[in-house]
């Protein structure tokens, strides 16, 4: 109908579905782009966008996050209605019998008279350009009728769709089989079955996402379907079109599913799990560094830098400042490549192990009791265990989660307690020298400190206890190739967004040391340092760049003749201490800056109060 | 279809929450909330219980081949005959 503007506008193109169908992978796919994957719902919070060419034609392509019907339940869902109505949620009406049917409420928004206008004044101008041209929906073949409902609900919409049939093996295995063209032909909508992690059937997903784009009588690919949105009618469609064959399902498969998600063996086994994990991450980093990065970068990186800085630069400030004490090209490359990076890789190569196989939401129901104590449902896990790689990206993922109060209590533990991955490393080499005991010691000190916070957060924070309802995904063995690739992504963001800060902030260091101002500040410092914490006057460097990164709280005390008691005290208040300033800002956009500022606050005054305890209660005891 | 059926069972109906692993039954009412439907929580559907998790944890049942984790506050709005 209004093909001629059609023809003119950048089309937007909509990527939903439900939770966990792949609607990411695709997206990554399509784009080229890498948003973050893993199996279990709620992974994207928010909406990611990339342009597309897809034969000449410029898409703005949406993967919004999943959705299990147009009434949301947390932020996350939030956005993706948000996205296709054009307003942040819509009214559910559970009085209806069908649960909460919007009345349609999008077809108002999209539709082009003008009487609902009164009604929708807020929000129909402009909606109008942002109406997306397509949808392509991602439905789950192995979990059919979970996914038809938005997918009839969506089809109410004007708005032309594509069904992509994903993950047709797991159906196949589980036993089903999907007639495609019935679906086709009950839903009048093209559908194409893809297997989107080994990318089976994306090329004609392509094609037909332009075709559809292209097509001249856009008819055929308009949601003319006549079916309403009702589960009675999911039911019927789904009869039609789903056989059931002989499941070929993994019996062993479902045996240790049920060992990993009874508290008997389930809960045994999460330590176990978790056990091997932590030895992994320091196993292997270790390993990583002492064979691999240390000898690459003292031996063979580092030195030929310090011969060609001392032929150049006569002796003095401005060579220090390169290669002296806090010389920016010696512990400015050490530090984020041999001390941190190893763990970054291992780290991330054992939490994308827990994330592809589905284990996460199985150890969140194990601890869901738990976990409520502090005020948080059993999948506050996700984003803690998050946090022990970086908190930003943890503080994101308390999207979906379904309370502010929830949010708040992930995200105040997550600043104090939980050191980030580059924050641990330094940790590992500071303390796992002198004793592997203290080291796991300070582990144990933020998990006391984290539920102790949580019950005093749970206590005087307002907000309903959690109440859970979470589909516990298939269980799958994690694809080589696909953690391969995320751990390459890691890397690369590792350097753009860690290592080359930590350069930049060394040689903030190196200048303020070379030029006095860090013993001003040392001296400024002394009675808070040396009087109440009981450590070298030295040791105020730390506190200076632990602003800019949580590593650097721990790693100038490397150098420093710490006794044990010393190390303890300095690893406690790294610990506690700012949670860098790049978390103190995400904490600022996704709350408010007060709130930033109050943990700001908090996590400073706590990690001097408890440095200052633990330093004399250690005196006391030794 | 679902709610008429369910009426008949109506009388010997328990909460989901009183029962115990292995026990599977059929659902007949279930509160409201927008996440019940979709995830295949509707009257007339036929479940299987997994059983409690401890600390006051999650029920865990079995709907079609699906498995859902229920708060045990939830779980006591669900009614059920066996």
């Amino acid at each position: 109908m209004r093909s001629e503007l059609v023809n003119e506008m950048k089309h937007t193109v909509l990527l939903m579905g439900t939770p966990n169908v792949g609607k990411s992978v695709i997206f990554n796919y399509l784009t080229g782009l890498n948003v973050r994957v893993a199996n279990y719902t709620g992974t994207t919070v928010d909406y990611a966008r990339g342009m597309v060419n897809l034969n000449g034609r410029i898409i703005d392509l949406i993967d919004v996050p999943g959705t299990y019907s147009l009434c949301a339940t947390c932020e996350a869902e939030e956005v993706a209605v948000e996205m296709v109505c054009g307003r942040r949620s819509v009214d559910c009406n559970y009085a209806s019998s069908s649960c909460c049917a919007p009345p349609s409420p999008a077809k108002k928004i999209f539709s082009q008279g003008k009487e609902n206008l009164a009604e929708q004044s807020s929000v129909t101008a402009g909606s109008e350009e942002n109406k997306p041209s397509l949808i392509v929906y991602v439905l789950d073949a192995g979990n059919f009728e979970g996914g038809l409902y938005l997918l009839l609900q969506l089809l109410e919409l004007d708005v032309p769709l594509v069904v992509a049939l994903n993950r047709g093996d797991l159906a196949r295995k589980k036993g089903y089989l999907i007639d495609i063209n019935a679906l086709a032909s009950a839903l009048q909508v093209p559908v194409i079955p893809t297997i989107a992690v080994t990318g089976e059937g994306l090329k004609e997903l392509e094609t037909e996402i332009t075709e559809a784009l292209n097509n001249q009588a856009p008819n055929k690919y308009r949601a003319n379907s006549n079916l309403k949105a009702t589960w009675d009618n999911v039911e019927n469609l789904s009869g039609q079109v789903l056989r059931r064959t002989d499941s070929t399902g993994n019996t062993r498969k479902e045996t240790w599913d049920q060992r990993l998600t009874s508290p008997w063996p389930g809960l045994p086994l999460a330590i176990l799990i978790l056990a091997v994990v932590f030895a992994g991450v320091v196993g292997i980093g270790m390993g990583l560094r002492q064979f691999i990065l240390l000898p690459l970068f003292r031996d063979l990186i580092i030195p030929p830098i310090i011969n060609l800085v001392s032929m150049l630069i006569p002796a003095g400030v401005i060579q220090n400042i390169f290669i002296g004490e806090y010389g920016f090209l010696v512990k400015g490359l050490e530090w984020p490549f041999t001390l941190v990076l190893p763990y970054v890789l291992s780290f991330y190569a054992m939490l994308s192990l827990l994330e592809d196989s589905g284990y996460l939401p199985r150890l969140a129901i194990l601890l869901d009791g738990l976990l409520n104590r502090i005020g948080l449902p059993g999948s506050g896990v996700i984003p803690l265990m998050l946090g022990y790689g970086c908190g930003i990206p943890a503080i994101m993922a308390t999207r979906a989660l379904g309370s502010h109060k929830q949010k708040v209590i992930v995200t105040i533990l997550v600043c104090l307690a939980i050191p980030c991955i580059s924050q641990t490393g330094a940790f590992i080499s500071l303390l796992a020298a002198r004793s592997a005991l203290v080291m796991i010691a300070i582990f144990l000190f933020g998990l006391l400190v984290m539920i102790v916070a949580g019950l005093i957060l749970n206590r005087y924070l307002k907000g309903a206890p959690p109440d859970l309802i979470t589909e516990i995904p298939d269980l799958l063995l994690p694809r080589f190739g696909v953690a391969l690739k995320k751990l390459w992504l890691r890397l690369k963001l590792y350097i753009t967004d860690g290592a080359l800060p930590m350069i930049g902030a060394v040689g903030l260091a190196a200048v303020l040391y070379e030029s006095g101002l860090m013993a001003l500040w040392g001296r400024a410092l002394s009675p808070l340092v040396t009087g109440w914490l009981q450590l070298p006057e030295a040791a105020a460097v730390p506190l200076a760049l632990g602003i800019l990164r949580r590593e650097l709280t721990v790693l100038p005390l490397l150098d420093m003749e710490l006794t044990t008691i010393q190390l303890f005290t300095g690893a406690v208040v790294g610990l506690f201490y700012v949670p860098c300033i790049a978390i103190v800002a995400t904490v600022a956009r996704e709350f408010k800056l007060s709130t930033a500022l109050y943990i700001l606050f908090l996590t400073t005054f706590l990690a001097f109060l408890t440095g200052g305890l633990v330093s004399r209660l250690g005196s006391l005891v030794f | 279809m679902s709610n008429a059926a369910g009426c008949e069972y109506l009388q010997e109906a328990f909460s989901l929450n009183q029962l115990s692993r292995g026990s599977k039954g059929v659902i007949v009412s279930v509160p409201e909330n927008p996440l019940m439907f979709p995830l295949g929580l509707r009257p007339g559907k036929e479940f299987q219980c997994l059983g409690h998790q401890l600390f006051g944890g999650p029920l865990l049942v079995k709907v079609g081949d699906r498995q859902i984790a229920l708060s045990r506050a939830i779980a006591d709005k669900i009614k059920v005959a066996l």
